[in-house]
């Protein structure tokens, strides 16, 4: 009887399980290229701040060397700040490479997990069918009772078991789009961390591209501006693979392709790797660019101030003054009091070419307290708007102090 | 009220009349007598940016330049420093040759009429300038 009323009234069950792929990716590779990023930026900060401290290093030893020096100062300043902004820009590749190896990490993980349940469910609905077509072959009339919508207890626990099956599906179905949202969503992250870093870089060529095209007619500057454009470019390169990278296997686009897509994205970590980092060359580019930045200031250095004649110069003056700054237009370098008082003193090289003999030779201007002081170590004139042309013509004649001069005066602004 | 450095604005606004006086420029900076010391655009250069005047005025408002006169010397700065940095130490000649320098005249000319109105209304007044005003702050 029991077996009899097991087989009465319908009972629905559910389509098996969807076949599940596990999301492919490489996340321990996507970790150690992270890794690898993070060691390149640091590297890169690391010579960024030796650039830095570098530049400080040399002008607190008071070394001088005119054009050298100054060129030094502002290509070091574009150096330092490539090499920064590109650390940045690997900080930001390995971040969003973290994110993706964690969020594969964690898809892969459910992936799994709902695969085994999969399998398990699919023997469950096996054994269900297989009751359902006992209970079916032993009707003692076929089709007369179990076509019927009577209910008997035995139908009743059949459907249930084939409704929590059903659930029980679903749910391994929602994990499975659970795992591929997650992956969409790491790549998509990783995708908008690599624009932006790419976008970091294309800034430094446009700025790269602009000084090559302003430095035509500069001469004196080329040689650091040549070593400042070596650590940029090479920045570049980096960046502009890993923007292939990014269009080739990250596309936003990939939201649609389901599983395809992340299939393709999960080489990205050894692309990084075999394009990028496999031989560090990162690190090694910015080490090297740096060290022949270094290298060639301090034998620019040496080889214009023929034994260091302007550590003396620079020593007649005030301590709180510090080690000066490139002077506005040309090639010069001034002090200016901290106190605000007026007094500076400025250092141009001589132009050999210049009308002005006292030109033509490396001179100073000296102020004090606002007044000029003259190569005789007089107080010129500062009342500009009473002197008649030959007046100001003196004027502006007399304030050009020969350095080999102003060396010998007993201290900065006295003779 | 005055600016604590009159010396140091006069300076400034020697700079300013040179900036934008094309007649004085033609005459001395283009001069074929060249051989002159005339203050030339290095000059300038020292009155404005090594007094620090530019490329931040607002920072010696007080000391040299009046609050109402910061927007003048910002807009020159704004033509002036790019065109420095572009041409840095070419001769003379070829800064008043390039197609921007009668924009720097015209604002320099603009500031320094503004600073001279200025200074002549001051001196106008029964007690324009103390004593002191040109003294030697070191001694």
């Amino acid at each position: 009887m029991t077996a009899l009323l097991e087989q009465v009234g319908p009972v629905v069950v559910p389509p098996p399980p969807p076949d599940l792929r596990e999301p492919p990716g490489d996340a321990a590779a996507a970790t150690a290229a992270a890794r690898r990023c993070l060691a390149a930026a640091q590297a890169l900060h690391d010579n960024q701040s030796r650039l830095t401290e570098h530049a400080g290093s040399l002008l607190a030893r008071r070394l001088w060397c005119g054009a050298a020096s100054a060129a030094f100062q502002r290509s070091r300043t574009e150096a330092a700040a490539w090499l920064g902004n590109a650390g940045r820009a690997l900080a930001l590749v390995a971040t969003a490479l973290v994110t993706y190896a964690q969020a594969l990490e964690q898809a892969q993980g459910l992936a799994r997990g709902a695969a085994t349940r999969a399998d398990d469910l699919r023997q469950q609905r096996s054994r269900l069918l297989a009751e359902i077509e006992q209970a079916r072959s032993s009707d003692p009339a076929p089709g007369l009772l179990f076509g019927t919508a009577a209910f008997t207890p035995a139908t009743v626990a059949l459907q249930h078991r084939a409704d929590l099956l059903a659930d029980d599906i679903a749910a391994v179905a929602a994990a499975v789009e659970t795992a591929q949202a997650l992956t969409r969503r790491a790549e998509q992250t990783a995708a908008s961390a690599f624009d932006e870093a790419t976008s970091m870089t294309f800034a430094a060529r446009e700025r790269a591209a602009l000084r090559r095209a302003g430095r035509s007619s500069d001469s004196s500057a080329g040689t650091w501006l040549d070593v400042g454009e070596l650590v940029g470019l090479g920045l570049i390169d980096l960046a502009l693979g890993v923007a292939d990278v990014a269009q080739g296997g990250l596309d936003p686009v990939t939201d649609a392709a389901e599983l395809a897509a992340v299939s393709r994205t999960g080489t990205v970590a050894s692309r990084l790797g075999a394009r990028f980092l496999a031989d560090d060359t990162v690190a090694t580019a910015a080490a090297e660019a740096t060290r022949l930045a270094e290298g060639e200031a301090l034998a620019a250095v040496e080889a214009e101030t023929g034994g260091g004649w302007l550590a003396a110069a620079r020593a007649k003056l005030p301590d709180g003054w510090g080690p000066g700054t490139p002077a506005s237009k040309g090639n010069g370098f001034r002090w200016i009091e901290p106190e605000g008082q007026g007094s500076y003193l400025r250092i141009d090289p001589g132009r050999p070419g210049h009308p002005d003999v006292l030109q033509r030779v490396d001179h100073v201007h000296v102020r004090q307290g606002f007044s000029r002081i003259g190569r005789g170590g007089q107080r010129l004139s500062d009342r500009t708007a009473d002197l008649t042309d030959a007046e100001l013509d003196e004027l502006a004649r007399l304030e050009h102090v020969p350095l080999s001069e102003w060396l010998t005066w007993k201290n900065w602004w006295q003779r | 009220m005055t600016v604590r450095f009159p010396a140091m604005r006069d300076e400034v606004l020697f700079a300013l009349e040179l900036l934008g006086d094309a007649d004085r420029q033609r005459r001395f900076w283009l001069s074929p007598e060249a051989g002159r010391s005339y203050p030339d655009l290095d000059w300038v250069i020292r009155g404005l940016f090594d007094t620090v005047v530019l490329p931040d005025p607002v920072l010696q408002v007080g000391v040299c330049v009046y609050d109402d006169e910061v927007g003048l010397l910002v807009d020159l700065n704004r033509v002036l420093e790019p065109l420095i940095e572009q041409l840095d130490d070419v001769p003379d000649a070829e800064y008043v040759a390039h197609p921007t320098w009668s924009e720097v005249v015209r604002l320099a000319g603009l500031a320094a009429a503004v600073l001279r109105a200025r200074d002549d209304a001051e001196a106008s007044r029964p007690d324009p300038v103390g004593p002191d005003a040109y003294a030697d702050p070191h001694g």
